[in-house]
């Protein structure tokens, strides 16, 4: 990637945040907008406040900076280029597959699958490592069964083999 | 002074599980600690869901025990590894990593431990007489004042954390908006709730703590962003512990150092009461106040030279006053209802959860319980010098724990977290999302601390807000009517203007700098 690539990217993810929250603000002021001045004010202040103040503001000043060349794409820089945007994608696929799953085939083993699916997208793979990776998964199930069973008496869903 | 509340206080800390909680927060204080990228903040919102099974007191005096554990812990891999394990430690690695380096790691580990309990004992003792008197007075504060209080924190909170004055107020308006995704306070209307029986009530605050402040920390810690990761593994299992045999070389006894606080107790003195006022004051928390300490400290001393070369005095500095702000952090948390620092916010979630509203007269309410929490801090800043004596090698085992280890075990608890609360999958998912947005955030160099603090004092602002605009018939001039009034609008001027001052400087050094 080069310099100018890499200060587009930046300024793009910069930017990503205004403009999230813009849209954030203007779909809940289309909610609010019917309602009685009571209920709506105070969100419409703060609405307001943010899309007439603070969102041209930033916008604005990220895309002088950007212009100036006073963008500090080297501080942002070195965090995106060495960052490994795969496992993370992995991780969040995994905890979104285990809010899927989880009513479905039980606590215990959506859990154990997703500890898997966490622990060797992170480690080198090796038979050692496998060994030692499934005595922790199951201490660490075993002790989380029993926080909450025994200890904190949260019920947790179980499957229909009865884990 | 209310003797016989604070004696109570002290009954409560030794009765029942008190402190049996304390001692769990203080080794998961630890913990959290010395794990490089993991804070008070973290460990707290991980206890938060399951502190519903206790009694308030009890998730208190837990939190109150990570957050001292946390403070101490954070300088052991700051002196051994130059990695801070916790913001409050950053200025410790300054003098207490070049003593490391000359094999005076030990040293200077007992010097950071004598000193964090020094601090946190002093502020204990010197917040217990006070908070009656304060409490006092606040509970004279009607919705105008307790509305203007809140603006002013948030204003001080969005202005002083993160590097840019913009994104921390954006950061606190959006959490703020974020709070009023609920029914409204006056008419009981849903407000975006888009369908959803669970955003009908309130603006369920615990996910979305998980989320930023576990799941992103996680996410962040896993995937490398910044570099987390690799100042933890970067080393084989051999080399890190020739490594710390090394840097621990010079010390002959375990006591060593033990006593040596007590040379500098002008600056333990000095830093305690510093760490005390900045914990005191809503939202500052311990970012700066080390840094401050440690500044104060090299002014003050008669050899600045030593400074920075691995003089114990910039321990002492660092370390007294990082565990006073934890103690500071209290007085505006239960007086005010509003958090001093992002740990201390979760401590107010924690009482949200168990029904007792936050404000002046919490004190009135549950005063003996909220004493029980400043004993507890006490005692849990005395308890660190025995226990982390005794837990020093196993936690030096977790900071050389490496991601593969760490992050599955974290984020499922997590996740569990999420949905023990209310025993709902939405709020597992509320806490994804928010660990995306997390990320989202610190990627773009918006900091999550203001953002958290307006979603959980959000609904208190809201109430006395709109409360004072009926009461005036929407007329602003009731925000201005009372002597407490008006100077609180002084002081927020005082704030406005310093923040415009603050900003106008770095402009101008950012300018000079280009120029050159």
């Amino acid at each position: 990637m080069t310099e100018s690539t890499g200060k587009l990217v930046v300024l793009c993810i910069r930017l990503a945040v205004p403009a999230a929250m813009a849209m954030f603000c203007l779909v809940f002021l289309y909610q609010i907008l019917p309602m009685s001045e009571l209920s709506s004010f105070y969100p419409k202040l703060l609405i307001v406040l943010l899309l007439a103040v603070f969102v041209p503001f930033l916008v604005v000043s990220e895309l002088r900076a950007y212009r100036a060349g006073t963008f500090d794409a080297a501080e942002v820089q070195p965090k995106t280029h060495s960052v490994e945007w795969g496992v993370m994608a992995v991780l969040v696929g995994l905890l979104a597959a285990w809010t899927l799953l989880f009513g479905r085939i039980g606590f215990f083993l959506g859990s154990l699958l997703v500890f898997w699916g966490m622990a060797l997208t992170l480690m080198r793979v090796s038979l050692r490592n496998l060994a030692k990776l499934a005595i922790v998964s199951l201490v660490f199930m075993a002790f989380v069964m029993f926080l909450f069973s025994y200890l904190l008496e949260i019920p947790l869903p179980t499957s229909a083999w009865g884990l | 002074m209310d003797f016989e509340t604070i004696l109570k206080g002290l009954e409560l800390l030794f009765s029942g599980w008190g402190m049996v909680y304390l001692v769990c927060g203080l080794l998961m204080g630890f913990i959290v600690g010395v794990l490089p990228g993991l804070d008070s903040v973290n460990g707290a919102a991980l206890v938060l869901p399951f502190s519903f099974t206790m009694q308030p007191e009890g998730a208190l005096l837990l939190i109150a025990g990570i957050y001292a554990g946390n403070s101490y812990a954070g300088s052991v891999p700051a002196i051994l590894i130059n990695v801070p394990g916790s913001t409050g430690a950053a200025a410790t690695s300054f003098d207490g990593y070049p003593m490391a380096l000359r094999g005076e790691g030990l040293r200077a580990i007992n010097i950071a431990r004598i000193s964090s309990a020094v601090g946190g004992v002093v502020a204990a003792l010197l917040v217990m007489p006070l908070m009656m008197p304060l409490s006092s007075i606040a509970i004279r504060f009607q919705s105008p004042e307790m509305a203007l209080v809140g603006l002013l924190s948030l204003t001080v909170i969005g202005s002083v954390v993160g590097g840019s004055v913009s994104k921390g107020l954006a950061s606190v308006i959006f959490g703020l908006l974020l709070a009023s995704v609920a029914a409204s306070p006056e008419t009981g209307t849903p407000r975006f709730s888009m369908g959803f029986h669970e955003l009908y009530e309130e603006f369920p605050f615990v996910p979305v703590t998980i989320g930023v402040f576990a799941f992103t920390q996680m996410f962040a810690f896993a995937a490398n962003l910044g570099g987390e990761a690799t100042s933890s593994s970067g080393l084989s299992s051999e080399e890190r512990k020739r490594m710390l045999r090394d840097r621990t070389a010079a010390s002959h006894s375990p006591f060593d150092g033990m006593l040596e606080s007590f040379r500098y107790v002008r600056t333990l003195m000095r830093s305690t009461l510093l760490g005390l006022g900045i914990g005191i004051l809503p939202g500052i928390g311990t970012s700066v106040s080390n840094f401050i300490s440690y500044g104060m400290a090299r002014r003050a001393s008669k050899d600045p030279s030593q400074f920075g070369r691995g003089t114990p005095e910039g321990v002492v500095a660092s370390e007294a006053a990082d565990n006073a702000v934890a103690v500071g952090t209290v007085v505006p948390t239960f007086i005010l209802g509003i958090p001093g620092s992002g740990t201390a916010a979760l401590m107010l979630a924690a009482i949200l959860i168990h029904g007792w509203q936050p404000g002046p007269k919490l004190m009135l309410d549950h005063g003996v319980e909220i004493y029980s929490v400043v004993w507890g801090s006490l005692f849990a800043s005395i308890l660190i010098v025995p226990i982390a004596m005794i837990v020093a090698r196993p936690l030096l085992w977790f900071a050389r724990l490496p991601r593969e280890w760490l992050v599955p075990p974290v984020l499922l608890m997590s996740l569990i977290g999420a949905y023990a609360l209310r025993n709902s999958l939405f709020d597992v998912a509320l806490a994804l999302i928010f660990g995306v947005i997390g990320i989202a955030m610190r990627l773009a160099g918006y900091p999550v601390v203001p953002m958290i603090l307006g979603v959980i004092i959000g609904p208190l602002i809201e109430q006395n807000l709109i409360r004072s605009l009926v009461l005036s018939q929407f007329s602003i001039g009731i925000f201005f009517e009372s002597a407490t009034c008006k100077v609180l609008w002084c002081i927020f001027a005082l704030v406005v203007l310093g923040t415009i001052y603050r900003v106008v400087e770095r402009h101008g050094q950012a300018t000079s700098s280009m120029g050159q």
